[in-house]
């Protein structure tokens, strides 16, 4: 409360000329209350030391152990600088830069996190972001849908099941015929896709690497899809594009994805960092804001909202999109990061990050604990195959009361994947100490348990 | 306004290449080589100094709450205590990842589960999810539950959504990308829902009305009683944009209004900071009626242990990955905890008379289209302006000079030449008596010498931009700039 | 405020200059002005076929948007492509350089219903 301050509620009483604040009020009589109760809210607000005791005694209920888990959030190392510049309150208690002349700072950093995310994606231009990559995928749909003003979209059923899971919810209205195409062997087929495009295709949707981390074969694909006149969008992941092709060399016409592993901690999910990158003929459909550069009356070069017309507070029903508030900041720590990182940097961390998949995945099958449900290339994420989802489940918990939670049990989205663990593996696992728990596991013993 | 006239380089433009060694990729790793990167990614080449430098001077070259008064009308700009910051960033609530086990998690599940409990506590309704990521994310998932409601009960020829003249932009786009028909009403007299208007739209098609009370203008809508059973009486239900609702904590509950559906801008409402655009959080309450439809998962608590329920009856699936803005969500809590429900109404309170009170000393000074007493915020016009030759947008601009943010212009739509004025509950008297000094010493200068205002802001890095180029030929990235100053007009940074 | 009087003109603002069996359109100058400076237009595929009253496209200003509107049933036979690049001459000549479509006229009896000069002036007048 004592961010709030004295009114001097009587001088302003008098100034108005009433007596209670009620006089002001147009509230019908029935539904006002003049005092009111509540169970969880307290009736005095707390200080601000006893606030920090009520946080410290909540985040002691969580147990936080390291973890071997990625599925679309990821745990990366984040550099001081970003959380010391992002912090900085001209950014952070700014609204959106509607006024440019005193938001030129602003709209700079957002020019050149739309620059970054170009150049990353190997694509010609990007918003000022969106909420996450499942709805960065719906906008990815709608955008798609407009362009070539047709409306069935194939999806293949190796990407992440959330983001199928939202995309067909947002469908209720029925915008999109969703036709599913089943991978193979963790992976998409190239000729599954042939046989599956119709007149009606306006886009097909790829992710790469895919939900398992394999890395599909991007230019076999689109060479199908460009000969068919249908868009692809590719659902990324910004971390591994250090060390493989952007979605924009092999022809993607929408690249979209979950940002938050660019400089955001994972925050149980929230926020994230919507990115949504295209083709510069396709900016007009684009959703959300842009950035766009102009000069003053003099003459001095500056940023403005540009491309308004699109957005819901001109177009109203019309509009690309209903966004409004977007995810600027996590886009701010994006931009910050990946320039703290630099070319090397970048480089490193993404090489890092393959490496050590390889290393873990390598001593588990050779320790003979398990093997991989696809023999085929992965990036930072693959999947485990034990003998039977007990073993998994054995496993798994002698490393848990080690304090590290190994990987995903894919059973709990996919009921034929019972003896299946998705495991990622970054930088900020400590491969050493999983070493000696491994080598001290007795996996053999346990076949006959 | 801080900064300088000069123009910041690009990052991109930085020449200072790391000494860093790039630990190479290991021998033996199976990869597809026509699915490596061949290129450079061309990422920024600069030392953590000049980086430093580099944000220290754009930021400089901004302007938030906690650089001057923000009068922002409909954003609710409040000072944003720092300890929620503090608290938000303890490592034990970033670092979780959301698909960890419920038992490692709990800290987590119990602060969601009581920021449910309160926010049902403070609006009445039945059932909460936090998936929403913004306001405008909040209505979609609402108009969704709407949609699949209607279904669910076989009701599949309402096609109609009302929506006021006066109402955010929001609400049209979010139910034609619902799929409905939009269908304005037009506002009466007292800038309140023309009932005579509604009554002539309202029929057995119509999904529900969309609203915000109070409305854009800052009134209250005093016959949303009558309004609520005009649309319940079709069959179609009520949607709460809840951009405004700040002035109602403690005093009225937005179910006791008949809303069966609402969203809550946490990010507005109860202070967490803007961050220049997002993120927001935009959480749904429902009635009884349509719990059944809410996103999974939902939070349940069973003796003491918390756990994510996935078993909704007739769930319309997901709005998004994982729950919701957790850290954004997480703030708010913290911010109802440190006021308490006697802090809320007193929120509720002082914003009411804050307005008011700027209101009267403005209303002596420009236009006030709608006279009547006002809720959090209030519209003026500046049509005064027109006979010298300005308008609203010279006074918003020169406004900027004196310290401050301008405040929402040219909206509502339906107030020519709109001023939309919010002064929150967290300014003081002063504050808001400086503020109007300042805006009479502005109208004095609109008389003596318009081109001031014509020509303002001049104490800015840049003055007014030119707009219509920027959508004509627009360059979003600096690869475009580049590739622009070796062929056109835009001259190079001195 | 220029108004042709050669030209038939619909309450929404869009001209139609008949030659026999086709036709041009536009939009009038008072619409260009009500507009500002304006931005982009989004245009229809040659081929196409609209009802009278339909949306064939919009056009936008910094700040505002507008649809525009078939003033007859008709198929589009060419686009102005000059106007992608340079949506300023609509501004500049909106009756000349800054015409639209030319079009295929689909029924005769519908030009009669449009307005004359004289009626137009009177509808943006009142």
């Amino acid at each position: 409360m004592y961010f709030i301050p004295d009114l001097n509620k009587n001088a302003l009483f008098k100034e108005l000329g009433i007596e209670r604040l009620e006089d002001l009020l147009s509230i019908p009589k029935t539904i006002y209350l003049n005092t009111c109760k509540t169970r969880y809210i307290p009736l005095k607000g707390l200080s601000e030391k006893v606030l920090l005791e009520r946080a410290f005694e909540l985040s002691h209920k969580n147990q936080c152990m390291e973890y071997y888990i990625g599925a679309g959030i990821y745990n990366h190392y984040i550099p001081a600088v970003v959380d010391q510049l992002a912090s900085r309150s001209e950014f952070y208690t700014s609204y959106t830069p509607y006024q440019p002349e005193i938001s030129q700072g602003y709209l700079q950093a957002m020019f050149e996190y739309q620059s970054i995310i170009a150049r990353l994606t190997g694509l010609d231009i990007s918003n000022a972001s969106l909420y996450d990559g499942a709805t960065a995928l719906v906008e990815a749909c709608v955008m798609a849908k407009r362009i070539k003003n047709k409306d069935e979209i194939l999806i293949v059923d190796n990407i992440n099941p959330q983001y199928r899971q939202v995309l067909s919810t947002y469908n209720i209205a029925d915008h999109f015929t969703l036709k599913t195409i089943k991978s193979i062997k963790g992976s998409v087929s190239p000729e599954t896709i042939r046989n599956n495009c119709s007149d009606q295709t306006a886009a097909l949707v790829i992710q790469n690497p895919n939900f398992f981390g394999i890395i599909e074969d991007g230019p076999a694909i689109s060479k199908i899809l460009k000969e068919k006149n249908i868009l692809l969008i590719t659902v990324f992941y910004p971390l591994s594009l250090g060390f493989l092709l952007p979605p924009g060399k092999f022809h993607t016409d929408i690249a979209v994805a979950e940002g938050q592993c660019l400089g955001n901690t994972p925050s149980l999910g929230g926020p994230g960092l919507g990115i949504i990158a295209s083709r510069k003929e396709y900016i007009r459909k684009m959703p959300g804001r842009i950035v766009g550069m102009t000069k003053d009356a003099d003459g001095r070069p500056g940023f403005v909202l540009t491309l308004q017309a699109r957005e819901q507070h001109i177009r109203r029903e019309k509009a690309t999109s209903n966004i409004c508030s977007n995810h600027a900041l996590c886009a701010l720590r994006a931009l910050i990061y990946l320039s703290a990182l630099g070319e090397e940097g970048f480089k490193n961390v993404s090489y890092l990050n393959l490496n050590l998949s390889h290393e873990l995945s390598d001593m588990i099958i050779k320790k003979g604990i398990a093997g991989l449900k696809f023999e085929k290339p992965f990036f930072n994420e693959f999947v485990l195959d034990f003998p039977s989802g007990k073993q998994l489940r054995r496993f798994r918990n002698y490393l848990k009361k080690n304090r590290i939670l190994f990987g995903f049990p894919l059973e709990k989205i996919r009921s034929d994947l019972k003896n299946s663990l998705l495991v990622t593996v970054t930088e900020m696992n400590d491969l050493k100490r999983l070493k000696t728990l491994i080598g001290s596991y007795h996996a053999g013993k346990q076949t006959n348990e | 306004m801080p900064g300088n006239k000069q123009m910041n380089k690009f990052i991109f433009d930085f020449n200072e290449k790391s000494e860093d060694y790039v630990t190479p990729v290991k021998t033996g790793i199976i990869r597809p080589n026509h699915m490596v990167r061949q290129q450079p990614l061309g990422l920024p080449q600069v030392s953590e100094v000049s980086l430093v430098r580099h944000f220290t001077n754009l930021s400089r070259k901004n302007f938030g709450v906690d650089n001057g008064f923000y009068p922002l009308g409909s954003c609710t700009m409040k000072y944003n205590p720092k300890i929620n910051e503090k608290i938000a960033s303890l490592k034990d609530f970033t670092e979780p990842h959301p698909l960890m086990d419920e038992d490692l998690i709990q800290g987590h599940l119990e602060m969601l589960y009581e920021m449910e409990q309160f926010l049902k506590e403070i609006s009445g309704m039945a059932g909460i999810t936090f998936q929403p990521s913004a306001g405008a994310h909040g209505e979609i998932t609402g108009i969704i539950l709407i949609k699949a409601f209607h279904n669910h009960h076989k009701d599949i020829d309402r096609k109609k959504i009302i929506v006021p003249d006066s109402s955010h932009g929001t609400n049209p786009a979010t139910a034609s990308i619902a799929g409905f028909e939009v269908v304005e009403i037009k506002s009466n007299p007292e800038g309140l829902v023309d009932l005579t208007e509604l009554e002539k739209v309202l029929d057995d098609q119509v999904a529900a009305l969309m609203l915000t009370n109070p409305n854009t203008l800052g009134l209250f809508e005093k016959h949303i009683l009558k309004i609520s059973k005009m649309v319940h009486d079709v069959g179609g239900l009520l949607y709460y944009d809840g951009a405004n609702l700040n002035p109602l904590f403690g005093r009225v509950k937005i179910a006791d209004m008949g809303f069966d559906v609402v969203h809550f801008n946490l990010h507005k409402s109860f202070s967490t900071p803007h961050g220049g655009g997002g993120p927001g959080a935009g959480p749904v309450g429902v009635n009884k009626k349509i719990m059944s439809f809410l996103p999974v998962p939902l939070i349940k608590k069973k003796d003491d242990r918390y756990t994510f329920d996935y078993n909704v009856r007739h769930s319309i699936g997901k709005m998004r990955s994982f729950y919701g803005n957790f850290n954004v969500i997480l703030k708010s809590y913290f911010y109802i905890l440190s006021l308490g429900l006697e802090g809320l109404r007193s929120v509720s309170e002082k914003a009411i008379l804050n307005a008011n009170y700027l209101k009267n000393q403005l209303s002596r000074l420009l236009e006030l289209p709608y006279k009547n007493h006002c809720m959090h915020e209030f519209v003026l016009s500046g049509k005064t302006l027109n006979q010298w030759g300005l308008h609203t947008i010279d006074l918003a601009k020169r406004l900027i000079d004196y310290g401050y943010h301008p405040p929402t212009v040219y909206f509502p739509l339906i107030v020519d030449e709109a001023i939309m004025i919010e002064p929150t509950e967290t300014e003081s008297k002063e504050t808001l008596d400086t503020f109007a000094r300042d805006l009479e010493r502005i109208l004095k200068e609109a008389k003596s010498d318009p081109d001031k205002l014509k020509k303002a802001p001049h104490s800015t890095p840049v003055g007014r931009l030119d707009e219509v180029t920027a959508a004509r030929q627009p360059i979003v990235t600096y690869d475009e700039y580049k590739d622009q100053l070796r062929t056109s007009n835009l001259e190079p940074r001195t | 405020m220029e108004i042709k009087d050669s030209l038939l003109y619909t309450p929404s603002h869009e001209w139609l200059k008949k030659e026999n069996g086709s036709g041009i359109v536009g939009i009038t100058d008072y619409a260009q002005n009500q507009l500002g400076d304006i931005v982009f237009i989004e245009m229809p595929e040659v081929g196409k076929t609209y009802a009278k009253g339909e949306s064939f496209g919009s056009i936008e200003s910094v700040k505002a948007v507008s649809d525009l509107y078939a003033p007859v049933d008709f198929e589009v036979v060419q686009v102005n492509d000059t106007l992608s690049s340079s949506p300023e001459l609509v501004n500049k000549d909106p009756y000349g350089q800054g015409w639209m479509l030319k079009i295929k006229i689909k029924d005769d009896s519908q030009v009669n219903q449009l307005l004359k000069s004289e009626d137009y002036k009177k509808s943006i007048s009142s």
